[in-house]
C-alpha cells in the first residue's frame, strides 16, 4: 500500500498539483457536460409544427414556468384596462381600475390574477412565496403534462442520467481533492485552503454546467422557431398589432379585450419573448414595473424564466465577486503558495 | 390549324400535370408573424428566390420554417433570361440549389433581362419583341433546364418603351417565347391592365392572342397613377378593372394558383386576406381549385 502514499501525484509540489487539479477538474467538467447533453435524446426529434392558434400562456409556461404565466396574466389585465400601475412614494404598485371587471369575460388565468389583486400589490409580490405565481402553479398542470408529453421539457430519465453523470464528476473532483488533502495532512501540511477553494469552485461549476435544463433540446428548438416566426410582432408596430387594435375598437360592444381568434399579438409577443420585448412600445408602466420586479423576484418559481435567470445571474455574480475578488488572488497562489496544500518535498 | 391544336394540347398537358394550389401571398418579411398566425387562410406562398440565395442563417431558418408550413413557389428576379450573352452561371447554380431544396410544383421568372454586357441594370427590362429575342429566351431556358428540373413558368412584365427593333406585338412575342421554351405562363393581370392603359390597347384583344391554355399562375395587386400613366408599384389594393380581367382569365385558362403580390404600403393582414379570399372564391366559381 506504500504506493498509495508515495507516487507522482502524492509527491507533486503544491502549485504544480493545483495546476494539475485545475486541469483535471476542467477536463472532468467538460466530459460531464458533453455526456449530459448527449443524454437528452430529444434533440434528434423534429420540433412540433407551429401552433395555428398559439396560446400565449402555454408558450410563456414553456419559456419560464408559472412566473411567466403570472406576468402574462397581469399584462393581459393591464391591456384590457382592469389593472394599472400607480406610484405610491417610491413604490410601484399594481391595482384594479374602475368598477369590478366582468370576470366571465376574462380568461382562465386572468380571472385568477384579477382575484389576487383585491388590494394594491407590489409587482415583486407576484413572485414571492404565496404570491400570484404560486397560486397559478397548480392551474398550469395541464401545460406541464402537455409539454412533457411533447418532450419539450427535459424527460425525467434524461434528468436522472444527468444526475448520475454529475455524481461521477463529483466523485472524480472531490475524490482527487480529498486524496491530496489526506496526503497533505498526513505530512503535516496545513496550508490547504487553496486546494479546498479550488475543489469547491470546481464542484459549483460542475453542478451549474451539468444540471439538466428545464427545457429539453427539442423544447429549446421549438422556442427558437416560435421566436423566428413571431419576431416581427415585437415592438408593437407591425400589422398584427394594428389589426388587433382595430379589432378591439370594433369589438367594444362585445366586451373588453376581444380580438379575432381571441389572440392579442402583444400578449403573444410577451409569451414568446418576455417583458424585454415590450420595451419601447406603449407598455412602459408594465415593463418598468416588471423589470424592477425581475431583480427582486424569487427565482424558484420558474427555473428557465427571465426572472429566474436574472435572479440567478445577480446571485452568482455577487458570489463570484466574493470568491474571486476577495480571498483567492492568483498572485498569492502562484507566488508564495501560502495555502495551496502542497504535499511535496 | 394543326399547329395551333398541337400547341393547345401541349399547353393543356403542361397545366394538367401541375397541382391546383389555390390562392396565396407573395411572402414579405414584415408579414412573417401574420402568415404563420393566419396560415389556414393562405393556400401557398410565393417567395422571392433572390432573398435566399446567399442568405444569412436567420433567413435560412425562416425558409425552413416556411417550407415546413406552406407550399412554396420560388419566384426569381435576376436570371435575366432575355440576355443575349446568356445567363449568369453562378446565379443559376445557386438558384438550382434553392429550387432543389424546396422541390416546388413550379417556379417562375420574367420575360425580361436584368443584365447586358456585364452591366447589372437593377430592374426588369423588356427585350425587343422579335423572333431573335424569342430565340435568346429559348437558348437560355434550355441551359436553365439542364440545371433545374422543376417546371418553369414565365411572367409578363410592364414596360414603358418598346425597342425600335421590335417587329411583333407583345402577345405574339409571348406566344413565341412560350412555344419555343415550352414554359407555362405566369400571367400578371395587373401588368396586363397597366400595359393596356399605358399603351392604349384593349386587354380583351390581347387575351385573345395569348396561349391561355398555358396560364399556370396569376399575379394580382394594385399600383398607382402618375399623371396619365399607371405605375406598377404593388402598393394598393387590387382595382376592380384587374378583378374583371382576372375573372375572365379564370373562366378560360387552366390556372393552378394565384398570388397577391403586395410589396409596398402593406396594410393589416385582414385586408390582404380579404383579397385572397375574393380571388379564391372567384377561382372556385370557375372550378379552378377546391
Amino acid at each position: 500500500m506504500e504506493w498509495l502514499w508515495y507516487n507522482p501525484i502524492a509527491d507533486m509540489r503544491g502549485p504544480t498539483f493545483l495546476l494539475f487539479y485545475a486541469c483535471a477538474s476542467a477536463a472532468t467538467i467538460a466530459v460531464c457536460a458533453m455526456l449530459s447533453r448527449q443524454l437528452d435524446w430529444t434533440g434528434s426529434m423534429q420540433p412540433p409544427p407551429l401552433p395555428s392558434t398559439p396560446d400565449p400562456y402555454e408558450i410563456a409556461y414553456l419559456r419560464g414556468g408559472e412566473n411567466e404565466v403570472a406576468r402574462t396574466a397581469v399584462f393581459a389585465l393591464m391591456r384590457s384596462g382592469h389593472l394599472h400601475v400607480i406610484q405610491r412614494g417610491k413604490k410601484s404598485l399594481i391595482e384594479r381600475t374602475g368598477p369590478p371587471a366582468p370576470t366571465a369575460a376574462l380568461g382562465h388565468f386572468e380571472r385568477r390574477a384579477y382575484g389576487w389583486f383585491d388590494h394594491p400589490q407590489e409587482s415583486a409580490a407576484v413572485f414571492r412565496q404565496g404570491g400570484l405565481a404560486e397560486k397559478l402553479r397548480r392551474h398550469c398542470a395541464d401545460y406541464e403534462q402537455k409539454l412533457r408529453g411533447e418532450k419539450l421539457l427535459t424527460p425525467p430519465e434524461a434528468s436522472d442520467r444527468a444526475r448520475l453523470v454529475r455524481l461521477l464528476g463529483l466523485a472524480v473532483i472531490a475524490g482527487l481533492g480529498a486524496y491530496k488533502l489526506a496526503i497533505a495532512l498526513s505530512r503535516g501540511r496545513t496550508n490547504v485552503i487553496f486546494l479546498i477553494l479550488l475543489g469547491a469552485v470546481a464542484l459549483v461549476v460542475l453542478f451549474k454546467v451539468c444540471r439538466s435544463p428545464r427545457l429539453s433540446r427539442r423544447g429549446r428548438a421549438h422556442l427558437e422557431r416560435l421566436r423566428t416566426a413571431f419576431d416581427r410582432l415585437k415592438g408593437g408596430g407591425q400589422t398584427l398589432t394594428e389589426t388587433a387594435t382595430m379589432a378591439r375598437e370594433s369589438a367594444d360592444e362585445r366586451g373588453p379585450y376581444a380580438t379575432p381568434g381571441g389572440l392579442d399579438p402583444a400578449l403573444l409577443t410577451l409569451g414568446v419573448f418576455g417583458v424585454a420585448a415590450l420595451a419601447g412600445a406603449d407598455h412602459d408602466n408594465y415593463t418598468r414595473a416588471f423589470n424592477r420586479s425581475t431583480a427582486t423576484a424569487d427565482s424558484s418559481g420558474g427555473s428557465a424564466s427571465s426572472c429566474g435567470s436574472a435572479s440567478s445571474w445577480s446571485d452568482s455574480s455577487s458570489s463570484g465577486g466574493d470568491s474571486g475578488g476577495g480571498d483567492s488572488g492568483g498572485s498569492s497562489c502562484g507566488g508564495g503558495c501560502g495555502g495551496c496544500g502542497g504535499g511535496g518535498e | 390549324m394543326a399547329a395551333v391544336a398541337a400547341a393547345v394540347s401541349e399547353g393543356d398537358a403542361f397545366a394538367a400535370r401541375l397541382p391546383a394550389l389555390g390562392v396565396g401571398l407573395a411572402f414579405r418579411e414584415p408579414l412573417r408573424g401574420d402568415v404563420f398566425l393566419r396560415r389556414a387562410e393562405i393556400d401557398f406562398l410565393e417567395i422571392t428566390a433572390d432573398h435566399y440565395l446567399d442568405a444569412a442563417p436567420e433567413k435560412q431558418r425562416e425558409l425552413d420554417l416556411l417550407r415546413e408550413h406552406f407550399h412554396l413557389v420560388p419566384h426569381a428576379l435576376d436570371l435575366s433570361l432575355g440576355s443575349a450573352e446568356g445567363v449568369d452561371r453562378v446565379y443559376l447554380r445557386k438558384l438550382a440549389r434553392l429550387v432543389r431544396r424546396l422541390d416546388p410544383p413550379w417556379w417562375s421568372e420574367h420575360v425580361a433581362f436584368t443584365r447586358a454586357g456585364g452591366v447589372e441594370i437593377g430592374h426588369l427590362a423588356p427585350t425587343e419583341f422579335s423572333r431573335e429575342a424569342a430565340r435568346v429566351f429559348a437558348r437560355n431556358v434550355k441551359e436553365v433546364r439542364a440545371h433545374i428540373d422543376a417546371p418553369l413558368i414565365l411572367e409578363n412584365i410592364t414596360y414603358t418603351l418598346t425597342s425600335p427593333a421590335t417587329t411583333w406585338g407583345e402577345a405574339e412575342f409571348l406566344n413565341e417565347v412560350l412555344e419555343l421554351t415550352n414554359c407555362g405562363l405566369l400571367l400578371d393581370v395587373t401588368n396586363l391592365h397597366i400595359n393596356s392603359v399605358n399603351h392604349g390597347y384593349d386587354f380583351r384583344d390581347f387575351l385573345e392572342r395569348l396561349p391561355l391554355d398555358r396560364v399556370v399562375q396569376l399575379h394580382f395587386v394594385g399600383g398607382h397613377r402618375h399623371g396619365d400613366e399607371l405605375i406598377d408599384s404593388h402598393s394598393e389594393r387590387t382595382p376592380e378593372e384587374v378583378w374583371d380581367i382576372m375573372d375572365g382569365v379564370l373562366a378560360r385558362a387552366p390556372v393552378r394558383g394565384a398570388i397577391l403580390e403586395r410589396d409596398e404600403n402593406l396594410p393589416p393582414i385582414e385586408e390582404l386576406l380579404a383579397e385572397v379570399g375574393r380571388a379564391r372564391e372567384m377561382g372556385r366559381r370557375h372550378g379552378r381549385w377546391a
